[in-house]
């Protein structure tokens, strides 16, 4: 069925982690991302303001040297996208309290396309907000 | 949640439904269908709730420049939500050079993996 058995899969991890700060965590994750073979990373809810490579170090092997994140509000919400530069030229080109998008470059055949990540509140007027952002966007190539 | 069935009880906010679903329409998103799973979350009470809370989808163009897309839900152990895997069949050739990752070693699994192969 699929002709594409010799190419190459890009394989992208999305996981919505309630809370980036326990040692457990780290471990669950990085055998996620073992498993998954995954060039990108794309983590939701993070509960996390700041990170560095250090940090990222204890659940991604170290060719996943490239990130981009919006912090949490307090304790809530937070985007983490992390990708192998090895593989792929990132490039933040949006983000507000709900999304990040981030326009890849293949290092392989320089093909682009754009991957945003979606957080929705889940309060009552966090979620109107995002409903009113989402209602009114134009977005050409693009992915979530 | 788009349909009252990406909820295992009765019980969802329709008219939320709809409004994530017109938002889609209208953005044109085409969803990549989810394999092997219905729910992506668990409130882990007894018995459970289980909503389908983690959506993917890509404009039609980029679905035409991918059509080998296809997202799969990874065993989860611990937590709420189930992690999920978008694979992109790309036209790039597999790279037929073996290599090897020092951080393998540090990975609890790969001695005991090593021997069970070496062993026969």
């Amino acid at each position: 069925m699929d002709p594409r058995n010799n190419s190459k899969a890009w394989n992208v991890l999305c996981w919505n982690i309630s809370g980036l700060n326990a040692e457990s965590m780290w471990e669950s994750l990085k055998n996620k991302v073992t498993e998954s073979q995954c060039d990108v990373v794309c983590i939701l809810e993070t509960k996390g303001e700041n990170f560095d490579t250090l940090f990222i170090k204890l659940f991604c092997p170290s060719y996943f040297d490239s990130f981009c994140f919006i912090p949490s509000v307090g304790v809530s919400g937070g985007i983490l996208i992390v990708w192998k530069g090895a593989i792929f030229d990132g490039v933040e080109v949006f983000r507000n309290n709900f999304a990040l998008s981030i326009e890849f470059t293949s290092c392989h055949d320089n093909s682009h396309w754009v991957l945003t990540n979606v957080y929705s509140p889940c309060d009552t007027e966090g979620k109107r907000s995002i409903m009113d952002w989402f209602g009114n966007i134009s977005m050409s190539d693009d992915m979530c | 949640m788009r349909k009252p069935v990406d909820r295992s009880r009765t019980g969802g906010n329709v008219s939320k439904m709809l409004m994530f679903n017109s938002a889609i329409t209208s953005l044109g998103l085409e969803e990549i269908p989810l394999q092997g799973r219905k729910f992506t979350w668990t409130n882990k009470q007894q018995p459970p709730l289980l909503e389908r809370l983690d959506w993917f989808f890509t404009s039609s163009a980029w679905a035409i420049e991918y059509p080998f897309t296809t997202t799969k839900a990874l065993i989860m152990e611990t937590l709420d939500h189930w992690p999920c895997v978008i694979a992109i069949k790309t036209n790039i050739p597999k790279s037929k050079i073996f290599r090897f990752e020092n951080y393998w070693m540090e990975h609890d699994g790969f001695l005991p993996l090593v021997e069970a192969y070496w062993n026969g």
